[in-house]
């Protein structure tokens, strides 16, 4: 293995063999299950990441990450997401790796975090459904950045749960028009969530606001059939 | 409605979503002579998002239908949409046809019906779950999705606002294919007991250097979701076509080829709406090269009905390409060239008026456009769709893997395995997400 960490700190890049590549990975491969290995393999993979590899390098690194990666991998990984070329690599790995720590870390990273490494880890909080991150998500829901409120409106409705509901319940006059459809599917995201988690007058309250005159004819039927789906799965 | 009355398609349209939003049950059928003449008003406005070979070969399918008018054209590569607005213009004798870069754009105008979608694998999932939400019915190419969790979310989209699918899964739409698939679900080869199902063999390739993008590529759109690389001219063409072969943007051959002879495999048997409980198997990967999707691969994929499914690139199966379904009493093998039975008798005979009857399409592309007018399902709808591919998916995460994956097709997730999880789902770049 040393061999291959090596040719990935120092030479590596797009347009070259990739197979000490290849043979980390069928190394990787062949130590599921050795917990004592793949230990191993996680401390040589994060010192790429604090080597002067080269980005094609540290990418290859994040995707094993994100299948063998765990907490000891989170602060090395954290330190990536404010960085503007590495953050999406980072949130490869991290979106994947299950626990708390993840969430934390994404969650600090947020206020410092800009431009699309921001929306990046607002989409991974969403996908994570992690509803701590319902308050701070909220906030970047009235962005007048359209790209970020459309991001943060959508985690909104995959975090799911009441708080999340209220946060978009309430953003809800305030967004702008191109916002307006991902404000829609997720209320209506949220609501299917809420059904599912045995919520249904609070799904019932969200189906019910999203057939009021004014909100689109599609939106409308999506809600009533929402509505008839949450009796149904009784 | 009066009979003779005539109005406009697209107010019926929105009429009928209004009828539904009282009582949630839709139109069934909508007399042809509500459609008028051919007037553009009451023709199927059509927007194309994604015009390379796929997409200009679907487009050409729907400028030949007397109830189609394309009316926009998108792409990131410039020199694809400048072909196709050339191609849309000449169909009509005019310069109408719109021309769009961002196909946010496109899908936000009120006055498109329906999209035809024909962009790599990667971007599938961002357009059609955009679309949905704007009420356009889809046209989409096979495999419906890149991933698991992105499939799921696409049926749970098209689902919740109601929209006409079709899958690019054309054979569904032919006569020798449901022939095969109405011979085997009313038992002419008895219980079947295994399926072989045989695809493409795919092909490796060297390591080009990082190339300059060539003109008139959006190099970044075109990335879109999936990891940030330098741009590699790994073909005559690239990135088109030859994209089937890397991993981030397709699971070449395998993938490629599920949403067809899977696709048939489950028609016949009846399981279109489910799937294995266990798949395994191997596949060889590139060891080296900028192509890294299996070329030689074989998967075994057992059913709940002590069916099992074997998948394999076609030079290791008896038949090759194509379905082959093995029962007590024969088998028949169907593929793009032929139909074949143990026993030949088999093919001689009659499926009866109180038997299976499949759905009959004989246009694939005529049957989405009949769909979208009288709102019934097509023949190849987005959720048996997302089936077929996951079945792909599911023989590329245990080849990956390199070893056994459980899988819960009512719950659709993996049984304890933390791992193949994981690779239910891509992390997409900034800022796209679903």
């Amino acid at each position: 293995m040393e061999q291959q960490i090596e040719a990935l700190k120092t030479t590596y890049d797009w347009g070259q063999s990739r197979v000490p590549l290849t043979e980390l990975s069928d190394h990787i491969r062949a130590s599921f299950g050795n917990e004592t290995e793949l230990k191993n393999i996680r401390t040589a993979l994060l010192s790429v990441l604090d080597s002067d590899a080269k980005y094609a390098a540290k990418q290859y690194v994040c995707r094993e990450l994100s299948i063998i990666g765990n907490d000891d991998c989170v602060p090395a990984l954290a330190k990536l997401l404010t960085d503007e070329k590495l953050s999406d690599m980072a949130r490869y790995a991290l979106e994947r790796i299950p626990g708390p720590a993840v969430d934390k870390a994404l969650l600090a990273a947020l206020p410092r975090a800009e431009g699309k490494a921001k929306i990046g880890i607002v989409n991974t909080l969403g996908n994570r459904a992690c509803r701590d991150a319902v308050s701070e998500t909220a906030k970047l829901a009235r962005s007048s950045d359209e790209a970020l409120a459309c991001a943060a409106v959508s985690a909104l409705g995959k975090m799911g749960g009441a708080e999340a509901a209220n946060a978009l319940a309430q953003v809800a006059d305030g967004v702008s028009e191109k916002v307006k459809p991902a404000l829609y599917d997720a209320r209506l995201t949220c609501a299917d969530r809420m059904v599912a988690e045995g919520d249904r007058a609070g799904a019932r309250k969200i189906y019910q606001s999203l057939t009021a005159t004014g909100v689109p004819q599609l939106v409308r039927t999506a809600a009533l059939r929402g509505m008839r789906d949450a009796v149904s799965s009784r | 409605m009066k009979e003779g009355k005539k109005i406009d398609r697209r107010a019926f349209l929105k009429t009928a979503t209004g009828a539904a939003a009282s009582v949630v049950v839709f139109p069934y059928v909508v007399l042809s002579s509500v459609l008028g003449a051919e007037a553009p008003s009451n023709k199927i406005t059509l927007g194309c998002i994604g015009v390379g070979s796929q997409g200009t070969s679907n487009m050409n399918g729907f400028l030949s239908k007397s109830d189609a008018r394309v009316v926009a054209v998108c792409d990131v590569d410039r020199r694809r949409l400048a072909q196709a607005k050339r191609t849309v213009d000449e169909k009509y004798g005019n310069r109408d046809c719109a021309t769009y870069h961002d196909f946010r754009e496109l899908i936000a105008r009120s006055d498109i019906d329906a999209l035809s979608l024909a962009v790599p694998d990667h971007w599938h999932a961002i357009p059609v779950i955009a679309g949905a939400r704007a009420g356009k019915d889809m046209y989409g190419e096979k495999p419906l999705a890149r991933t698991i969790h992105e499939g799921k979310l696409m049926v749970e989209a098209v689902e919740r606002y109601n929209r006409i699918w079709q899958t690019g899964s054309w054979q569904r739409s032919q006569e020798r294919f449901r022939r095969a698939c109405e011979l085997v679900i009313n038992g002419r080869v008895g219980k079947v007991g295994m399926v072989e199902v045989g695809l493409p063999t795919g092909g490796g390739s060297g390591n080009p250097p990082v190339s300059p993008v060539p003109e008139g590529l959006d190099w970044d759109f075109w990335l879109g979701p999936a990891p940030w690389r330098s741009f590699i001219r790994y073909s005559d063409q690239a990135p088109h076509w030859d994209w089937r072969w890397i991993m981030d943007y397709s699971g070449g051959q395998l993938t490629d080829w599920a949403g067809h002879h899977i696709d048939i495999a489950h028609w016949g048997l009846g399981l279109d709406r489910t799937g294995p409980v266990e798949v395994e198997g191997k596949g060889e990967f590139p060891r080296d090269g900028i192509y890294d999707v299996p070329t030689a691969y074989k998967f075994t994929c057992k059913y709940a009905n002590d069916l099992t499914m074997v998948v394999a690139n076609d030079q290791q199966l008896p038949h090759g390409m194509g379905t082959c379904w093995y029962g007590a009493k024969g088998w028949i093998h169907v593929n793009r060239s032929g139909l074949w039975a143990e026993p030949a008798s088999i093919l001689d005979e009659v499926i009866g008026a109180n038997e299976t009857h499949l759905y009959d399409s004989r246009d694939h592309t005529q049957n989405f456009l009949d769909c979208v007018k009288t709102r019934n399902e097509t023949v190849t709808p987005i959720d048996i769709a997302y089936r077929s591919i996951t079945v792909g998916h599911l023989g590329e995460i245990a080849m990956l893997l390199g070893r056994k994956v459980q899988w819960d097709p009512d719950k659709l997730e993996f049984v304890s395995d933390d791992a193949a999880t994981r690779l239910m789902s891509r992390p997409m770049r900034g800022p796209w997400h679903l």
